[in-house]
């Protein structure tokens, strides 16, 4: 059988990798100054004008519940697609940097184990060994749409 | 002749040129003009001997300023008083001898019999005419006149079924003896006619979508010529001159000279109803041409055939100089001038002007333009459709574009000492607007768009159901985003369905109800607040809410205790639940269901609201709320801490600096609760800071604030900065953002490229609660 192979992004924050489908994404800018929202959940820090659309910045380090951190030069933003209620939203991620595009086959997957990792299963779609990095592929349209704190990082962090 | 006479002759008749000249078709106040001032020469003449001659043209020429309420007529009936009333002024001038006079009169005798057959015999005022036409026919050289009367009169008289202008009123005598008399054959037609009216009716639906379809055209004229073509056959002259009348404008729509609009849609659509209502005239007295004739009586097609005439005549256009006339530029003495000029050289007018120095190059260039756009009007051609994913991102691209020109105009400004790249960008910056005003005003749609589709549905499902319901309409021209009035076009279809099959009872029941037999349904849009808010309310028999609680009850959607105590607004809105609606029950007790719940979601999914007001047998009223996503309101600009929010300019009432010393029962001493006594009124202050939790630094001697009025309420907002008013064009913000902040209802781009979020104030005002 033919195996399937997705190309994803790859992105840091803090010492970790997550990777997300690169059909998701629609462009990755650099970081421009934010108009903030103060009202919003903490980590949704506001909005950019991309050529005229207004895109909510999530922060992805707050998302997990890691310490906030000043952006910086490398700071950029991932704009993806998600799919909403009535059409394709797009949601910029704030991350601490973008590594690489790769190729990885479907069978390279590997499910999240149950146990032994805290954070719900719900949020990630697998687990890639790349070399020797460990690439968390993540599940963007559940962890952009629920309001909690996704405690991802943290619980990684423990893991490794 | 005495000369002060003559004097008085010629006054009046040059009075009469300038109307005629002036006269534009359809201008019915200036033809009875014309007609008076013809008269008063009339009485001029019969004061003077040896005028017979004269005096017996211009009884024909009141005639003819008669033919011309008639529009078939019109333009040659104008065409022979204007060449008439200038020959009259010549021959007063002298310059014309009688004998030329004659002549040249003679020479439109046939124009003069064309316009005058079957006009109207002059009425009893003016009953002295037959004797004097007999007396003329003797009187000396008035051969001319004499003979073009007696050959107009005998065509005039002949003419025994009557003529258009004649039955311009009501149908002429014997206008309906040519009905053949063949029982077969005329239910043969009925049959026949009703089917090319079936498929017209659809060809005609279809290009109501597809205007310019060649193939739909070419359908919709065969299928009316050859309901034309068998009436005359059959000598029903009425369905014959309807269903010309219909043709008619339909070859023009063939040749490409008139676009076919949703106006003249319309048009068409009610010449069919009139077509079917004679078709069933005849169908109901079996075909027997006596009692059809009977119910023919009845119908009236003539107000029809006249409006027809007249939209036709709006597809004219006017001539260089009757523009020129019209804006002053000229006065009508020199077009008169001009147009013999034109006679003799045959140039154009607007030539001739401007070698005479009548009248600037410039002018005739401004003219000739004019009647370019009216040429343009008449056609109308040349839509380009575009898909609304081009459309969506050309507005994105070119707000963007605006915002990097404004940035490089800022960074060429700062660069001192560039005249020439300064001139550069400014004119960079004027194309720019114009594209972006031209792009945005793509973006939006005039609600009528649907409105107009939406007649055809009422018009079909009250036909399959036999009703007969009245379409209102109000508000067609609000405009409206175009994705927002995609969205709404099937949630309009299905209320104005559900109104017709189970509001609007059939015409019995609503007699019996002491109702008019014909349904009403409005169909109304406005902006409101800022928002749009679309209605749609028929006066059939209403929704129980006893029915809907049952319902309810026993769907197990709320207890039986409970449901005595639910509000108006919570019981309708079971309506919308799915499986509530579908249930059969609902929909034969209460009269309302299916797809109602798919109107909701729709209706959610661009932040929609809708409600149902009802009254057991009296209305039953959809309000559906719509923000402006996307749409361009007038917004008032304020910056609150360290951004800038837009307030809906409509809300706000005026501009209140507040001292501090005003403010009243503050119970902490920060305003959190503050008052202020303004216009006799008591107004509550509140702090934009709190809802959107940006920092408060404001000042302390003036504060700034806008006083707003809502539902009936009014509020002090206070701001830190006041910007100004603004055209804003309304961004989406992410559902994310908005499920975080529901007091947004979108955002928007300044033109420095900064980013501003515009307050639905109910939401704002819900975020204080």
């Amino acid at each position: 059988m033919s195996e399937e192979v997705k190309k994803y992004l790859i992105f840091t924050i803090e010492k970790e990798s997550y990777g997300i489908p690169i059909s998701k994404v629609q462009e990755v800018i650099r970081y421009m100054p934010i108009t903030r929202l103060h009202e919003a959940s903490r980590f949704l820090k506001g909005v950019v004008n991309l050529r005229g659309k207004i895109i909510p910045i999530v922060d992805m380090r707050l998302k997990f519940g890691l310490p906030e951190k000043p952006y910086t030069d490398r700071t950029v933003f991932i704009i993806v697609e998600i799919l909403g209620l009535r059409d394709v939203n797009h949601i910029g991620l704030a991350v601490d940097g973008v590594k690489d595009v790769v190729d990885i086959p479907d069978t390279a997957v590997n499910r999240t184990p149950e146990i032994g990792f805290r954070f719900k299963s719900k949020y990630l779609y697998g687990i890639v060994q790349l070399q020797d990095t460990m690439v968390l592929i993540l599940n963007l349209d559940s962890i952009l749409t629920t309001e909690e704190v996704v405690e991802l990082g943290q619980q990684v962090q423990q893991t490794t | 002749m005495t000369v002060e006479k003559k004097s008085a002759l010629r006054t009046q008749v040059h009075a009469l040129n300038s109307l005629l000249a002036g006269y534009e078709p359809g201008d019915l106040l200036k033809g009875v003009d014309i007609r008076d001032t013809l008269s008063s020469l009339k009485k001029e003449m019969e004061s003077l001997p040896h005028m017979d001659k004269l005096l017996q043209l211009t009884r024909h020429l009141i005639r003819v300023a008669e033919a011309l309420a008639d529009p078939e007529k019109e333009p040659h009936a104008m065409n022979l008083l204007r060449s008439t009333g200038k020959d009259y002024e010549a021959f007063l001038a002298g310059s014309l001898s009688a004998k030329e006079f004659s002549e040249r009169i003679r020479a439109r005798s046939s124009l003069f019999q064309q316009v005058l057959r079957g006009q109207k015999e002059p009425t009893v005022s003016r009953r002295d005419q037959p004797e004097v036409d007999t007396e003329s026919g003797r009187l000396e050289p008035a051969e001319t006149e004499s003979r073009r009367t007696e050959k107009g009169k005998p065509s005039k008289n002949a003419d025994g079924q009557g003529s258009p202008a004649e039955v311009r009123t009501g149908y002429g005598e014997g206008y309906f003896d040519g009905i053949v008399e063949d029982e077969k054959l005329l239910s043969q037609f009925y049959l026949e006619a009703k089917e090319h009216l079936e498929e017209a009716q659809s060809a005609l639906v279809e290009l109501e979508y597809d205007p310019t379809n060649k193939e739909l055209i070419n359908n919709l004229f065969r299928n009316f010529h050859t309901i034309k073509g068998s009436s005359a056959f059959l000598g029903l002259r009425n369905v014959e001159e309807l269903s010309h009348a219909v043709e008619d404008l339909l070859a023009l729509v063939r040749e490409g000279k008139i676009f076919l609009t949703k106006e003249l849609i319309d048009l068409v659509f009610h010449g069919m109803e009139i077509l079917r209502n004679l078709l069933e005239g005849m169908q109901i007295n079996e075909f027997r041409p006596q009692d059809m004739k009977k119910s023919f009586q009845i119908i009236e097609i003539f107000p029809y055939i006249g409006l027809m005439r007249r939209v036709l005549e709006q597809y004219k256009y006017r001539k260089i100089g009757e523009i020129l006339a019209e804006e002053g530029k000229i006065t009508l003495q020199d077009l008169q001038h001009l147009l013999k000029r034109q006679q003799e050289t045959e140039k154009k007018i607007g030539e001739l002007a401007v070698e005479e120095k009548i009248a600037t190059t410039e002018d005739v260039l401004e003219a000739l333009k004019k009647q370019k756009s009216q040429v343009a009007k008449v056609k109308r051609l040349g839509y380009v459709k575009v898909s609304n994913e081009k459309l969506n991102t050309l507005i994105d691209i070119v707000g963007e574009l605006v915002i990097n020109q404004s940035m490089l105009k800022q960074e060429l400004l700062e660069r001192s000492g560039v005249d020439r790249g300064e001139r550069n960008i400014s004119q960079l910056e004027t194309i720019t607007t114009t594209i972006k005003n031209l792009v945005l005003s793509m973006g939006m749609t005039p609600i009528s768009e649907i409105f107009t589709k939406l007649r055809v549905v009422a018009r079909n499902t009250a036909e399959e159901l036999g009703k007969s319901v009245y379409l209102e309409m109000r508000g067609e021209d609000t405009e409206l985003d175009r994705n927002v009035i995609e969205t709404i076009y099937d949630p309009l279809i299905h209320i104005i369905r559900n109104s017709i099959d189970h509001g609007i009872e059939d015409a019995e029941e609503r007699q019996r109800k002491g109702k008019d037999k014909v349904g009403r349904i409005i169909l109304a849009a406005e902006h409101k607040g800022s928002g749009i808010e679309i209605i749609i309310e028929d006066d059939g028999k209403g929704i129980d809410p006893e029915l809907v609680k049952a319902k309810a009850v026993e769907l197990g959607l709320v207890k039986r205790e409970e449901a005595e105590e639910l509000s108006l607004k919570d019981t309708y809105g079971f309506l919308f639940l799915p499986g509530f609606s579908t249930s059969s029950a609902v929909t034969t007790v209460s009269g309302r269901g299916v797809g109602l719940d798919v109107v909701k979601k729709n209706l959610d999914s661009i932040h929609g609201r809708v409600e149902v007001v009802s009254e057991k047998d009296r209305f039953t009223r959809f309000i559906i709320r719509l923000p402006l996503t996307l749409a361009i309101i007038e917004g008032f600009v304020t910056r609150v801490g360290e951004n800038k929010y837009v307030f809906p300019f409509s809300a706000i009432e005026e501009i209140k600096v507040i001292d501090p010393a005003e403010i009243l029962a503050s119970e902490n001493g920060n305003g959190s609760e503050a008052l202020i006594y303004h216009r006799g009124m008591h107004i509550p202050v509140l702090k934009a800071h709190k809802v959107f939790k940006e920092e408060e630094k404001g000042r302390d001697d003036r504060i700034l604030s806008l006083l707003f009025s809502l539902d009936q309420s009014r509020y002090c907002v206070v701001v830190d900065d006041l910007i100004g008013k603004q055209e804003i064009v309304i961004k989406n913000l992410s559902d994310t953002l908005l499920q975080e902040c529901p007091y947004f209802s979108g955002g928007t781009i300044f033109g420095d490229g900064s980013i501003g979020f515009v307050v639905d104030m109910q939401g704002f005002l819900e975020a204080l609660k």
